[in-house]
């Protein structure tokens, strides 16, 4: 994502209406966020952060993203 | 909620500061965290799309008031215990013909707005035939109602869901994941509208009749069991929709998906995740994807209006518009982009001067201008 693009979301997307800068001065974001307004920047974490999951019309080309909001998954097993 | 929470413990007064709407939720969060009728002041409205100077008038003749008012009152109890925490587990709570059960059940919120089938003990009984767990014993305490979660009361709601008596084991593991503190159940309440879902894997999904091909989420038993899923979320972990359930566009259903397995060219999901392949499991999972509803926030540089522009802007160019751009051209899609706005929303935006019409026509410009640096 555009440096431009993840500022707004943090600027304008948030009740603490933190500035970006901010967000590197208090160590929530590292110091190679600090770039040029239109150079991308990282936006998820890691690979750790996405599942995946094989399913559907096993004929189809398509695929879906599940955006998790404040749910972090936990499995169990299930006895039958 | 939390810091008011931990506060009150150590017996020092203490007021959340929520916006309209919200005391409930900051009560029930409150109370999952052992602290009940904790002080709540409401500021009124939504505070994101209030210029500086509404603000100031809001917190100077209201919201201040409100926190005095709360902070000079013993903190209040939260009413009488729900019948269900003395009433026997097994009593019979109403009798009636379907549709008088239905009725009594929507009176109670005890329903989704669907019919239910009415769980009687025959069939509740079932549904205990399918676990060696004790009818009463806990499974678990689910926020934010802080009920017990019992074979009992998990089979009450699947029998109410119409899921058949065989997916009792599904039922008690998933609530054992929904309990798990690393779920985070107690936060689903947002107003970003948290969907909570089932992964499925494993050779339960056969012998169960769970489906994870084509149209999986509305084939077999899929669809009952993600309607139990959302009726337990209801009725024992105490979610109620507009009380402490507060997605700003409300909630699809509760759905279930499970892994196609034998065309899975990697490890299946269970496995990566430490599990034996011949292990079944259910996985609690949770989306927004129906629709992330951004909060809209003015500042001094750019008001609530010029944000909301942008922000649908951005939205928009992230959703299946763009296929269809690249499938017909520029002209191939008409009237298939639906802006839901929430009227505080909408207000800024027509305060400020904008017609429906030419906030979408803003939006399409500005979609325009963001295409030119468009890196995919």
């Amino acid at each position: 994502m555009q440096r431009r693009e993840l500022e707004f979301l943090i600027e304008f997307g948030h009740s603490e209406a933190f500035k970006f800068p901010d967000m590197v001065e208090r160590g929530l974001l590292p110091e190679n966020y600090l770039v040029d307004a239109t150079e991308l920047v990282r936006v998820l974490p890691s690979a750790g952060v996405i599942n995946i999951v094989v399913c559907g019309d096993p004929d189809r080309n398509r695929l879906m993203v599940l955006w998790g909001g404040y749910i972090t998954p936990v499995s169990k097993k299930i006895v039958l | 909620m939390r810091p008011a929470a931990a506060a009150e413990k150590l017996g020092i007064p203490s007021v959340v500061v929520t916006t309209t709407g919200f005391t409930a939720i900051a009560r029930a969060a409150g109370k999952a965290q052992g602290v009940t009728g904790l002080r709540v002041a409401e500021y009124p409205g939504a505070v994101g799309v209030h210029n500086e100077a509404l603000v100031e008038k809001n917190v100077e003749t209201v919201l201040i008031d409100r926190i005095v008012s709360e902070l000079t009152v013993p903190r209040r109890a939260d009413g009488e215990e729900p019948a269900s925490a003395t009433r026997r587990p097994d009593a019979i709570v109403f009798k009636g013909t379907f549709d008088e059960i239905n009725d009594y059940f929507r009176e109670q919120l005890w329903s989704d707005e669907l019919p239910v089938v009415p769980p009687t003990p025959e069939r509740v009984e079932a549904f205990l035939k399918h676990t060696q767990r004790a009818p009463d014993e806990q499974i678990a305490i689910l926020p934010q109602a802080n009920l017990a979660a019992t074979p009992r009361n998990i089979a009450a709601n699947a029998v109410m869901a119409g899921c058949k008596p065989v997916m009792m084991p599904v039922l008690i593991a998933a609530v054992e994941a929904l309990a798990d503190n690393c779920y985070n159940l107690n936060n689903i309440g947002s107003t970003w509208g948290v969907l909570p879902f089932l992964l499925i894997n494993g050779p339960a999904m056969k012998q169960l009749g769970i489906e994870n091909g084509a149209q999986l989420v509305n084939k077999g038993a899929n669809p009952s069991l993600g309607r139990a899923l959302g009726l337990i979320i209801k009725n024992i972990a105490g979610y109620k929709f507009g009380r402490n359930y507060m997605g700003t566009f409300g909630y699809p259903m509760n759905f279930v998906i499970a892994e196609n397995e034998a065309e899975n060219p990697w490890e299946p999901f269970h496995v990566e995740h430490g599990f034996n392949r011949n292990d079944s499991t259910v996985t609690a999972c949770g989306t927004v994807t129906w629709g992330w509803a951004p909060a809209i926030y003015g500042t001094e540089e750019k008001n609530a209006a010029q944000s909301a522009l942008e922000f649908l802007s951005f939205e928009v160019t992230k959703k299946p518009c763009l296929a269809r751009l690249v499938e017909r051209g520029a002209n191939g899609f008409q009237n298939m982009i639906t802006f839901m706005i929430a009227p505080p929303v909408a207000r800024a935006l027509a305060a400020a001067g904008y017609t429906n019409q030419k906030a979408a026509t803003m939006c399409t410009s500005m979609r325009v201008c963001s295409a030119v640096s468009w890196s995919f």
